[in-house]
């Protein structure tokens, strides 16, 4: 009499995405800005990554837009990619505060995970919700998110200067998270 | 990703005899080359019996085939390997451990090494499931040790694609491939149990390290802690292992109770396990720079001059120590593939 078994293999799913390892400690590393250009994008985050350095004694190593053609509504360039992977160790990008340049920002900061670098999103309260269900698109809901007030365009250089220095100590904890 | 996978596949075979099972299976490219129980729907319901939540949950996915695998997938693989159902917590902690990214089994599973994950089981449940830590723990007879190893391999060739010649390249395999698991002899080990060198403190854990099969080491007649960890420590010296390459690579020290006795009798705590080791398990760096070109070292290691002496691993937390065994006088080391860094997760349903 025949019988009925299950398939030990189950479905197949799209390549995943997981955090990378975080540093234990930040000492000497390279940090780097990845800035996709929206308003204040790149003045919260280069501000963050000094204060990181500061703060950890790590440098920062680049500062750099998304390359040639290249904007918040599409992935950095393949060359801009390549120096983030080479000569940084850890990575801040954004920032996350609309639909595209959110979607775009996770997906440039998978990547960097994917080839080993830490890499840090910054969003804001209007938008942690659907950073983290981007994040969870590419199977990484665990994602390294920090959430800025909402908005970032058009807020004075002080307060978002501001904004800044009160996140460092979580970004800190979100680069030497291990997953 | 959605986090929930589909219910597997289910397929009739010919009858209920155990050659039915295998040919069906073999034919299409499953199993480990030994007979099987067969995974009906009854037996796996007995199995997602001993776990909590959802039975199609996506606990991880284990590449290269990046295979979902759920609490079911984990229930049919540890009855096809002839599981008892108490065990499935330390199967579904076992999933979770080999995806984690440190643990690298994208590189663990494709590599030409023979490197298998070997399992430890910690705690309260090896003691409940009647894990064996003591005489012949790496086996055979020990139906808890023997079925949870293999189930862990089933998982590796059917939900990760670790298949000989496909998704594993490892050129002569090894025998722990079909099953590598253990318990630590918590017991009769004088110190503290090992996770919590790990910052697990949990009732019970599980641990993975993925390396070679073990060597052994053996010392009949020493009553110090030195003369036996120098044994120990020729075993660990060796160019032939990826460990010497490798700064990153990791030793585990598998003390069998006699030996851990008369080194702790000594005063010794783990940590002078590891450190004695780290001193004595060494060759001048030149010789290790005329043996590799190509090497995974630690910066500092570089600067260290031919005539001096370099260890075999580029830190003393890298040499991981536990008790294992009966009685005897033996102990065992497991040498590291390399590029894969051990986890120790708490067993969690």
């Amino acid at each position: 009499m025949s019988i009925s078994v299950y398939a030990p293999d189950g479905e197949v799913g799209p390549e995943p995405a997981a955090l990378t390892a975080g540093p234990r400690v930040l000492t000497g590393l390279r940090i780097g800005v990845l800035d996709n250009g929206k308003p204040n994008a790149g003045l919260l985050l280069a501000r963050v990554g000094e204060q990181l350095a500061a703060r950890t004694g790590a440098v920062v190593a680049l500062v750099t837009e998304k390359g040639p053609g290249a904007n918040a509504a599409t992935p950095c360039t393949e060359a801009v990619f390549e120096r983030l992977r080479t000569e940084c160790d850890v990575v801040l990008t954004g920032s996350a505060d609309c639909g595209s340049c959110t979607s775009w920002s996770v997906h440039d900061a998978i990547q960097l995970e994917r080839s080993g670098i830490p890499t840090v999103v910054a969003t804001t309260t209007h938008f942690v919700e659907l950073t983290r269900r981007v994040a969870a698109g590419f199977g990484v809901p665990e994602a390294r998110v920090v959430v800025f007030p909402h908005p970032l365009g058009g807020t004075d250089d002080d307060t978002i200067i501001a904004w800044a220095d009160a996140a460092v100590d979580e970004v800190v904890a979100l680069l030497t998270r291990s997953a | 990703m959605e986090r929930r996978a589909g219910t597997p596949e289910v397929f009739e075979i010919a009858d209920a005899s155990p050659e039915a099972l295998l040919e069906a299976y073999a034919s299409r490219g499953w199993g480990d080359g030994l007979p099987l129980v067969a995974p009906t729907a009854e037996r796996v319901e007995a199995m997602l019996a001993h776990t909590e939540g959802d039975p199609e949950e996506i606990l991880g996915v284990l590449p290269p085939r990046f295979g979902k695998a759920t609490r079911r997938l984990v229930a049919i693989n540890a009855v096809l390997a002839g599981c008892q159902p108490e065990v499935m917590p330390v199967l579904v902690s076992a999933v979770r451990g080999l995806a984690r990214p440190e643990l690298n089994l994208r590189g663990v599973n494709a590599t030409t090494h023979p490197v298998a994950p070997m399992l430890v089981v910690h705690g309260a449940i090896a003691e409940a499931c009647g894990f064996n830590s003591g005489i012949g723990a790496f086996g055979p007879g020990n139906r808890a040790n023997a079925t949870v190893g293999r189930a862990v391999r089933l998982m590796l060739l059917h939900l990760a694609g670790a298949r000989p010649g496909d998704g594993d390249a490892s050129q002569d395999g090894q025998p722990s491939k079909y099953s590598y698991c253990v318990a630590e002899n918590l017991a009769a080990s004088p110190w503290e149990a090992y996770p919590r060198t790990r910052g697990v403190d949990a009732p019970s854990a599980v641990t993975l390290h993925c390396g070679e099969n073990p060597h052994n080491v053996h010392d009949m007649e020493s009553s110090e802690p030195a003369p036996i960890l120098d044994k120990v420590a020729t075993a660990m010296a060796s160019f032939g292992q990826n460990n010497a390459p490798i700064a990153q690579g990791e030793y585990f020290v598998l003390l069998g109770p006699e030996h851990a006795a008369t080194i702790a009798a000594a005063g010794w705590g783990r940590r002078d396990v590891s450190l004695y080791l780290y001193e004595r398990a060494r060759f001048p760096a030149g010789e290790f720079r005329a043996a590799f070109t190509s090497r995974a070292w630690m910066p500092w290691m570089e600067g260290v001059a031919d005539d001096q002496l370099l260890p075999m691993t580029g830190h003393p937390d890298n040499i991981r120590v536990m008790v294992v065994g009966g009685a005897g006088k033996h102990s065992m080391i497991v040498p590291s593939w390399g590029m894969t860094t051990s986890v120790t997760l708490p067993v969690e349903p």
